[in-house]
């Protein structure tokens, strides 16, 4: 009941809030119907022309307002936070008759659950951002407007874009979002330690593994010459061990997903968790989350640190050591990493006015053209070749470095019900190095989980 | 002449409605003082509750809620059936005992006159029917549960309740006791200890996510400090629970000192110099006087928390998400991810309603046998 009350008065609290604010906008939407003099959405689009039309952005990447408050300069940003708000900020300073307004500002734990609310409740945001794997979620119940036509005629040229984003946008036939980058997983290497391990070749790089065999003896090699951690990623919070087991699945020229069922309980499968384990129990410290492991790797501790793209600019600023980042190296043979896709949507809203309907597609106009301020502020991949081949891409920090994974990065699979089935993967993967579980048995009922999962 | 006067002379010459309208007239300022809060719960109460029962039996995307599939009893069958279900007498032998043994009390209450034939056949019925008979059932070989996290995040739940409800209520008495003295310093530590009360579930989870870190917490520097190895508390599947019960207890246990403050202050004081003229001791007074004088104080905070413990999730949510293998998971978080994650909004109804009913069972009896002590 303490819990209860505290429940109550905080939802008392958001529903006044929230009452307030759909008050506030029903005002303005009664407002404008006012002033046009006409009820009609298409002619308020028309007769509302002088008026400033506001759109609703929904986003995660975080709250960072008081940092970037009155900024419209985007190489002051330092966060993928930082450069979407700069950039939204300069899109309203454009003397373009719009106004894009933030809705929340969430981490992406939460994103989801409050962007389905808004669509339960029906009145889903004019503009959203959204994972790649979500999008058969979304566009399978009719709940996303298709962009291809409306886009290519203000400017939107789809053939820039790489041939792995442009798949990522794509359902049945038709372009659902703006992709906005690709992200995936990298090695992020202390230099200095391989070096001191005597594993770097005559131009002072850092050899990379290309056996699970040589990746282990690595290890001891490392551990025994320098006396720090070989290996070091979140082991628990965030499904990064899952991105990583998926990387080391596709090396072995195993699938995760046949599209409709996933089967992780395969000899590839069973591989992959095996070098997990090893890794964990003999070159980690499976008691890392993904705050230590980061704190661990800047302050010198870790050789090789698995994480994403998006942190890339940020190492490279606060390492007090020769950083680099690297694709994931192939242990199995093949090219294989984890990666995924942040694009921009058109949610479907009737009630949404023309005038409404034009702003949101500039405004994603807008975010296309800004695709390399994008990828050059947070280290995320340039999803379109004439960015990739821009100066200015090639001069940011290591991107020649991680090409391989521009060029090969794989999609996570784009399944109906993929968000359940990854986390019932990952809690069973966990499990096996943070609580000893036996492999077998873990992948079996990952198996088991994640068809559940899809099934319902 | 007022109208006033004119309206209850006019009525005076009704005399079979003088009683109505005086008893109206009565009642009206009661309904006063409840009707804005009645109709808070009602709408925000009991209007919610009833949806969830009804939406219980459809199925119902979250996404696109008006398309409402009536399933029956599909998503209870999903709750609580499996593939090649078989009842046998050892599954869960020694939870079933314990429960069995329940019997016992009731059989008394029934000798001693305090439980009537039927209430004491219907508690029997229920405890036999529960713990006999349906604990017995559990997919057979080669079997699974339609949905294994369901047993699991109730087995957790329960676990939760039965190591959370002791200490928070005990610590609670025990903090109550040593601040119901005047002094200096008694106003400063009541507030100390209620102020993580008005903290929100992110802030205690960031607070004691920090503390029970191995390598940067305060916990595990200690533990280093003398001699001892930090502990992953929250990577562990034997202390995780235990860890979360300790910052639910820092969080929550406030608001019972606050009620036992309450009761303990509404004893008679002359009991207690009663007791000291007897040469009663300190334990013999706690016994005699501030253990039944606090009777329905602990009734009540023993009911609020059993339902608040059942209502663990944020913390959970935040601190571990439900590891390591599953060892936090617990009911909401499970209703959470079916309702908002997956779109299941009937399914996680469903699951809901189950969890009322468990929640009222166990309100209901411990009001039922606490009325008997008393």
């Amino acid at each position: 009941m303490l819990e209860t009350k505290k429940k109550m008065l905080q939802l008392l609290a958001v529903g006044a809030v929230s009452a307030l604010v759909l008050s506030g906008c029903a005002a303005a939407d009664e407002d404008n119907s006012a002033d046009s003099g006409d009820t009609s959405s298409e002619s308020s689009g028309d007769t509302a022309s002088n008026e400033e039309v506001t759109i609703e952005l929904a986003r995660f990447f975080g709250d960072c307002d008081d940092t970037t408050e009155g900024v419209t300069d985007v190489s002051q940003a330092t966060s993928e936070c930082e450069v979407i708000q700069i950039l939204t900020n300069a899109f309203n300073e454009e003397d373009n008759g719009y106004t894009v307004e933030k809705l929340g500002g969430q981490a992406w734990g939460d994103y989801y659950t409050q962007l389905g609310t808004t669509f339960s409740g029906g009145n889903p945001p004019d503009v959203a951002v959204m994972h790649q794997h979500r999008l058969p979620d979304y566009v399978g119940r009719g709940l996303l407007t298709p962009v291809s036509e409306p886009l290519s005629s203000i400017g939107v040229d789809w053939n820039d874009y790489t041939a792995p984003a442009l798949g990522a946008a794509t359902y049945e036939g038709e372009y659902y979002g703006v992709p906005f980058d690709i992200h995936g997983s990298l090695w992020h290497v202390n230099v200095d330690i391989y070096e001191e391990a005597g594993l770097t070749d005559a131009d002072g790089n850092p050899i990379m593994a290309s056996s699970a065999e040589e990746l282990l003896e690595q290890c001891q090699t490392v551990q025994a010459e320098t006396g720090k951690q070989f290996f070091g990623h979140d082991w628990f919070e965030f499904g990064v061990g899952a991105r990583l087991f998926l990387g080391l699945v596709w090396q072995q020229g195993g699938e995760l997903s046949d599209g409709t069922t996933a089967n992780p309980d395969s000899p590839e499968g069973a591989e992959a968790l095996s070098l997990l384990n090893q890794l964990a129990s003999d070159c980690s410290n499976p008691e890392q989350g993904y705050t230590d492991s980061q704190a661990s790797f800047l302050a010198g501790d870790v050789a090789v640190l698995h994480n994403g793209t998006w942190i890339v600019d940020q190492y490279d600023r606060e390492s007090n050591f020769t950083y680099m980042a690297t694709d994931i190296p192939s242990i199995y043979g093949d090219f294989g990493s984890w990666g995924d896709s942040h694009m921009w949507v058109m949610p479907t809203d009737s009630s949404r006015s023309a005038a409404e309907e034009e702003a949101s597609l500039a405004f994603m106009a807008y975010l296309y053209e800004n695709v390399g301020n994008w990828a050059i502020g947070t280290g995320h991949i340039a999803p379109r070749q004439s960015i990739i081949e821009s100066a200015s891409y090639s001069d940011a920090p290591q991107r020649d470095n991680y090409a391989g994974t521009a060029d090969k990065a794989r999609m996570v699979p784009a399944v109906p019900g993929w968000a359940g089935a990854w986390d019932a993967l990952s809690e069973e993967l966990n499990a096996t190095w943070v609580a000893g579980k036996d492999q077998a048995q873990a992948l079996a009922d990952a198996e088991s989980r994640m068809n559940d999962a899809l099934a319902n | 002449m007022s109208e006033k006067t004119i309206f209850s002379e006019r009525m005076a010459t009704v005399p079979a409605r003088k009683g109505f309208v005086k008893s109206l007239k009565k009642d009206l300022a009661g309904w006063g003082f409840i009707g804005p809060f009645m109709l808070i719960y009602l709408v925000f109460l009991v209007w919610p509750i009833l949806q969830a029962i009804g939406l219980g039996f459809f199925k119902i995307d979250l996404l696109v809620i008006a398309d409402r599939t009536f399933v029956g009893l599909d998503n209870y069958f999903r709750m609580f059936w499996g593939e090649n279900m078989q009842w046998t007498v050892v599954n869960m032998w020694e939870w079933r005992l314990v429960g069995l043994l329940l019997l016992v009390p009731v059989y008394r209450a029934w000798r001693k006159k305090t439980l009537s034939n039927l209430e004491g056949g219907v508690y029997a019925a229920l405890l036999v029917l529960v713990f006999a008979v349906l604990m017995g059932l559990a997919p057979g070989e080669g079997g699974r549960w339609n949905d294994s996290l369901f047993w699991l995040s109730f087995g957790n739940t329960v676990l939760f309740v039965v190591l959370s409800t002791p200490v928070i209520v005990g610590m609670g008495l025990l903090l109550a006791m040593a601040l119901n003295r005047p002094g200096r310093w008694t106003g400063v530590l009541r507030t100390v200890f209620f102020a993580p009360y008005v903290l929100s579930v992110s802030v205690l989870t960031l607070i004691w996510a920090f503390l029970l870190n191995p390598q940067l917490g305060l916990i595990g520097s200690f533990l280093e400090l003398i001699g001892l190895e930090p502990v992953s508390f929250l990577t562990s599947p034997t202390l995780a629970m235990p860890a979360i019960v300790v910052a639910t207890l820092w969080w929550t246990v406030g608001f019972n000192v606050v009620l036992y403050l309450a009761g303990l202050q509404d004893i008679d004081k002359s009991l207690y110099e009663a007791a000291e003229i007897d040469g009663a001791s300190y334990w013999q007074r706690f016994r005699d006087v501030t253990w039944p004088g606090l009777r329905r104080t602990t009734l009540l905070v023993m009911v609020l928390q059993i339902i608040a413990s059942f209502q663990i999730f944020g913390q959970v949510f935040i601190m571990t998400r439900g590891g390591p293998n599953g060892a936090t998971r617990v009911s909401i978080q499970h209703i959470y991810e079916s309702a908002f994650r997956d779109f299941n909004l009937g399914y996680a109804s469903a699951m809901s309603v189950f969890l009322f009913l468990v929640m009222i069972v166990f309100s209901v009896l411990q009001f039922r046998f606490s009325k008997d002590e008393t």
